[in-house]
């Protein structure tokens, strides 16, 4: 006897499939009716943008790829981590490394800095998200030192500390716990919650001194590449990027997903917010940055040209957003004019794929880190 | 809300909703009809509050306006000799 349930079943996965199908048809025709302009046209009449940004400081340590670097409030330290399994902490002024954490894995994806500049988080292939605390920190508390660390390095002053990986792993905390690879870590506005993406496919919110897990975000269909926190003070949306091709819009306190787009060719490696956090750009292995808004729930620019065949694996803004840079995997910086369109120029300097670029919190330079184990610094 | 199990895509052209389970579908199904309510500007709009903050900030963006060697940490001081 033929099996009723089954019959019953199939129908309505048919049903579902016709209803999502023709949901999504309506979703783009909504979107559609509302877009009465293009973000280039606009961008026409203002002045052509000239600045050439020149290679400042290349810091070389890393015996093998960089994979993500994040810079510190101060502005002048950068931290960086690499497939070597380190994790450096550098002074970008005097190029100097200030403190090297030896992981005991491999592919270390993703680091970052707390907001105090007094920790560092990173996490990779171990599927595993630490803290650990950053030697000279007494930059935004002046003149109190965290106890048992060293005190204030002279700039100039050469010497990684910590190379005894045994004191530094007991002095780590291991935060966030994944099934999978942790692809981007990101301190929330405060030193005390961390954002991860992994390639379970989802992200999650971590309380620092607890371990534990706040809020899990899912709804990607494959890895997450990317996510970043809304730069708004009062800010609760996060946005992330995955190898499904989508980007998606996060409220951090529903852990609702609450707009996605799905207009990228293949994976998005890389996702910024715009300065205004109402807009974002994302960066994909389809050789294309596209930026989204928000508000209008639909992409408005897309960066491409024929002769760029290569992915993109980070993008960032300008402070006033009038730039877009993105590390390629032709080992160039393409520097694009975001509301004409156009390309600027093309940095070389990198002799492998560019792995990560961040701009400086006040915008006075931007640092890229590349396969070729350097990190630069160009303003 | 739905497990975020692995959809294989073996073409391109395959349709992402394939293999999905009734569970999961209804899942794509609210996650789509709560986008559609979602309250949206003209595209217009948002394009110029995207252009209206890059005009305000450009005097004040330095790789617009581009920074002397006095500025910038970065750029090398040239030594003045007095003599």
């Amino acid at each position: 006897m033929a099996n009723p349930k089954a019959g019953s079943q199939s129908t309505s996965i048919a049903e579902l499939r016709k209803e999502a199908d023709q949901l999504r048809i309506k979703l783009n025709e909504d979107r559609k009716n509302l877009d009465d302009a293009k973000l280039f046209e606009m961008g026409a009449k203002p002045d052509i943008v000239n600045y050439q940004a020149r290679c400042r400081r290349i810091l070389k340590g890393h015996s093998s790829k960089v994979l993500d670097l994040d810079w510190s409030l101060d502005k002048r330290r950068i931290v960086s981590s690499s497939q070597d399994g380190k994790v450096l902490v550098w002074d970008c002024f005097a190029a100097s490394k200030e403190q090297l954490i030896s992981l005991p894995t491999t592919w270390v994806n993703a680091c970052a800095f707390a907001p105090s500049g007094c920790s560092i988080a990173c996490g990779g292939l171990d599927n595993k998200c630490c803290v650990f605390p950053v030697n000279a920190c007494s930059y935004s508390n002046s003149g109190s030192n965290v106890a048992g660390s060293a005190t204030i390095r002279p700039s100039g002053a050469v010497g990684p500390s910590d190379v005894c990986s045994g004191s530094i792993m007991q002095q780590r905390k291991v935060v966030a716990m994944h099934t999978s690879y942790i692809s981007a870590c990101s301190f929330t506005h405060s030193d005390y919650q961390i954002l991860t993406a992994s390639g379970d496919g989802s992200c999650a919110l971590w309380d620092v001194e607890s371990s534990q897990l706040l809020q899990s975000f899912h709804g990607h269909q494959s890895d997450v590449m990317d996510a970043a926190l809304n730069p708004m003070e009062t800010g609760n949306l996060f946005i992330s990027g995955g190898c499904d091709k989508r980007a998606c819009v996060w409220d951090m306190r529903t852990a609702k997903c609450v707009q996605s787009f799905q207009t990228h060719k293949s994976d998005i490696n890389s996702v910024r917010w715009f300065p205004t956090g109402e807009a974002f750009a994302t960066g994909s292995d389809d050789a294309t940055i596209r930026m989204y808004d928000l508000r209008a729930d639909r992409e408005i620019a897309c960066y491409e040209k024929k002769s760029i065949l290569f992915g993109i694996n980070s993008v960032d803004f300008s402070v006033s957003g009038r730039i877009i840079f993105g590390a390629y995997n032709d080992y160039l910086v393409h520097v694009w004019d975001t509301i004409k369109g156009t390309k600027i120029n093309s940095l070389l300097g990198h002799e492998n794929r560019v792995s990560c670029l961040k701009m400086s919190p006040d915008g006075t330079a931007f640092c890229s880190g590349s396969w070729d184990t350097t990190l630069r610094v160009w303003a | 809300m739905m497990a975020p199990e692995e959809v294989e895509e073996v073409e391109e052209e395959e349709d992402p909703l394939s293999f999905l389970t009734p569970e999961q579908l209804q899942a794509y199904v609210d996650q789509y009809k709560k986008e559609l309510a979602l309250d949206r500007t003209k595209t217009s709009e948002g394009c110029k509050v995207v252009m209206e903050y890059i005009l305000e900030n450009m005097p004040i963006d330095p790789f617009i306006i581009g920074i002397n060697s006095k500025n910038n940490p970065y750029i090398e001081k040239k030594d003045c000799a007095l003599l």
